[in-house]
């Protein structure tokens, strides 16, 4: 056996294992996750009442060094390795999560089909009709994040600026989302206790 | 190496940490152990009492001498007149007859110089002129007790090469830390659960008495260190392995239930050493003072769980433990759901010893604070797995983008307001009612019920759900009302309190039913 360095590495190992999870979780956009420590099953029970039992999917990754490289490797070139490694991590997840996104929604018939062609106007009845906006405690909304392709997102870019730049589809966007207000003050009115 | 592990433990030990393995050990040998003196403090020269296979019963005196040898001097100033109590004052106890003649037995884990040896036959020789032939001393060495441990060894050494050295790791523990729940239950598994699947009934009950030595030699550090915490842990640890295999292999009770009452009475000896602790010191800092800042109020919330658990368990001491209680309550600090356990305990002991409404108030300021943590959006409710030292250094760490670092879900909201919900508190609960809706519950259940006793389980299934917006006040009084503790795995409800020390030690098993159970049995218990 050759010396190791357990103390300085321990150091390392954590600043890898950070790396590792700051770059997987960038690709996650702060969605909340739960680690399962035991088991192996998930049930999941929503809020409507609808239950679903969660798959597992095992998944692996690999960070490679060849034998020569470690004489020339440096800790920073590691380091982007692990990055690399994360973020397809990171990508991997958010693509099952929009998966399981799209499953749903097929389910529930909670979508929107804009068929090539978005307009202001689909647009506010997207925002009216398929979609439930949270408040905060002062009426502000908590506006959902659109997550799209570079193409998409410049479309609905452009969409939001007319939507923004037009007085009559702006007093109409204020008009949604004073629907919105009204429903989720009607969502949480049912948040009680009654006989 | 087990060998001279366990020789070295021994002559280490002081006589409270070789007190508890060697009552085991007298269990597995056919004694019924009747009583364990607590602190070490001798009630009139007698450590241990207990009957013998023939129902004699023999009393017990356990003396430390360690590597050093009883000199002639040392027997005649120190040891003659403490054994004089151990063997001519009857035993004071319900289950003897006072009247009986009883064997007296001196058990020394060190060695006797020759005038010392000579010294207590003498000794004999005098005791058979002037009381028969009936009353006399015998002694055990340190050499009897070696020979009577390491007939355990085969069942004590783990069969293989790691599971060995984490056992090592164990022995070798500075004492300071906190007991390595993991490690130390995967010691229990690799002697208790994992054998039940090839061995025998009887094997299985050795194996309960080396599981004993074994967390005895695997809690040296702790004892060495006098980290009381740590050692209530490993006996609750150990209880709670006993019953497991208990319920698994369907053990006779006679090959589990003194193990488990002598575990318990480590459990109790160290809770009220805490208790005096606590009251001896003047502060509650342990280690580097200035990196402790973080660390105090953790510790003292946890500290008060365990003086409240002190309490219910100790009806003696209940006052001293009132007074502490009283005095720090304002300094919990409920940081996550793993401290939800140790609220849990300080509510029930403040159940029994104060009929206003501040165990009430104590509930709400739980699910206040646990519906709050986990609705908020920049840090979430730390979990039922996340310790003490995680916490803090996530806590610590969180990113200057201020991403949520825990989660918003709750092993432990549903439990403590179907506690509240008893005390009929209906505007209070309307009060918080929009934010506990909110809270996501997550409830976890074992395949096999008996594992509920065991760290981790690999069959089994997590369930996630809210709760309905708009709830019916009298149906959350009727969940709140049930009581049978369907959770909780049977053996365990004959032990309420080591129940309430076990969802200390493992937070993650928290669950309603187990609570609802506990709130209505502790009140019938003295």
């Amino acid at each position: 056996m050759l010396p190791d360095y357990p103390l300085a590495k321990k150091f390392f190992r954590q600043e890898i294992e950070e790396r590792l999870n700051r770059a997987r979780s960038a690709h996650m956009l702060d969605v909340a996750e739960e680690a399962m420590f035991e088991g192996q099953q998930l049930n999941v029970t929503r809020e409507d009442g609808s239950a679903d039992q969660v798959a597992f999917e095992h998944r692996q990754y690999n960070i490679q060094i060849g034998n020569e490289e470690y004489i020339h490797l440096r800790w920073q070139e590691l380091l982007a390795r692990v990055e690399r490694v994360g973020e397809q991590m990171g990508t991997d997840a958010a693509r099952m999560m929009y998966s399981e996104i799209d499953r749903i929604s097929q389910i529930t018939g909670n979508r929107a089909d804009a068929q090539g062609n978005l307009t202001p106007a689909k647009f506010l009845e997207f925002l009216r009709e398929k979609i439930e906006l949270d408040f905060d405690s002062c009426g502000r909304p908590r506006l959902p994040t659109i997550v799209a392709g570079p193409d998409t997102i410049e479309i609905i870019r452009k969409v939001i600026e007319e939507i923004e730049g037009t007085p009559e589809l702006a007093r109409e966007f204020a008009v949604v989302i004073g629907d919105q207000r009204e429903r989720w003050r009607d969502r949480e009115s049912h948040r009680k206790l009654v006989d | 190496m087990i060998e001279r592990v366990i020789e070295n433990w021994l002559t280490e030990a002081s006589e409270k940490s070789f007190q508890l393995p060697f009552c085991h050990l007298l269990a597995f040998e056919g004694y019924t152990v009747l009583h364990l003196s607590r602190h070490c403090t001798m009630e009139m020269g007698k450590d241990v009492i207990a009957k013998d296979a023939d129902g004699l019963p023999v009393a017990f005196q356990l003396k430390a001498t360690g590597a050093s040898k009883v000199s002639s001097d040392h027997w005649r100033t120190e040891l003659m007149p403490q054994v004089n109590q151990l063997v001519l004052q009857a035993i004071q106890h319900p289950a003897i007859d006072s009247q009986k003649r009883h064997r007296s037995v001196l058990v020394v884990n060190g060695e006797l110089e020759e005038e010392a040896s000579a010294a207590i036959t003498q000794y004999n020789q005098a005791l058979q002129v002037t009381h028969g032939d009936q009353t006399q001393l015998e002694v055990i060495l340190r050499g009897d007790l070696y020979r009577r441990f390491i007939e355990m060894k085969d069942v004590l050494v783990p069969s293989e090469l790691r599971q060995f050295r984490d056992f090592l790791n164990l022995y070798l523990l500075e004492g300071n830390g906190r007991m390595p729940r993991d490690r130390f239950s995967s010691l229990m598994e690799s002697l208790l659960i994992e054998p039940i699947a090839y061995s025998k009934k009887p094997e299985l009950a050795r194996r309960v008495t080396a599981a004993a030595l074994a967390s005895s030699l695997a809690a040296h550090g702790f004892q060495t260190s006098a980290n009381h915490v740590a050692l209530i842990e490993v006996w609750t640890n150990y209880c709670a392995h006993i019953l497991c295999v208990a319920e698994k292999a369907k053990l006779p009770k006679k090959h589990w239930e003194q193990s488990v009452e002598i575990g318990l009475e480590g459990l109790k000896s160290s809770l009220a050493a805490l208790l005096s602790e606590m009251e001896r010191r003047n502060n509650f800092v342990e280690g580097d003072p200035l990196a402790d800042v973080p660390m105090y109020r953790i510790r003292l919330t946890h500290l008060l769980g365990l003086i409240s658990l002190c309490g219910l368990w100790l009806p003696d001491e209940r006052d001293r433990c009132e007074d502490i209680v009283r005095r720090y309550l304002s300094y919990m600090i409920l940081w996550g759901e793993y401290a939800v356990p140790q609220f849990l305990a300080v509510y029930l002991f403040l159940s029994k010893v104060d009929a206003t409404l501040l165990p009430a108030d104590l509930l709400r300021t739980i699910l206040n604070t646990l519906q709050s943590l986990a609705t908020e959006p920049e840090s979430g409710l730390a979990g039922a797995e996340v310790g003490e030292e995680e916490y803090i250094q996530r806590s610590l760490k969180r990113s200057s983008r201020h991403r949520r670092t825990f989660g918003c879900t709750s092993r432990t909201i549903e439990g403590i307001l179907h506690l509240y919900t008893r005390h009929n508190r209906r505007q209070s609960v309307c009060g918080l009612w929009s934010g506990i809706s909110k809270v996501q519950r997550t409830d976890f259940e074992p395949k096999d019920k008996q594992d509920y006793y065991r760290f981790r389980v690999e069959e089994g299934s997590q369930h996630d759900w809210f709760p309905s917006a708009t709830q019916s006040w009298s149906q959350l009084r009727l969940d709140a009302s049930e009581s049978a503790g369907e959770a909780i795995p049977i053996l365990m409800k004959r032990f309420p309190l080591l129940y309430l020390s076990f969802l200390m030690m493992f937070p993650h098993r928290f669950n309603s039913s187990g609570v609802r159970w506990l709130d209505t049995v502790l009140p019938t218990i003295h």
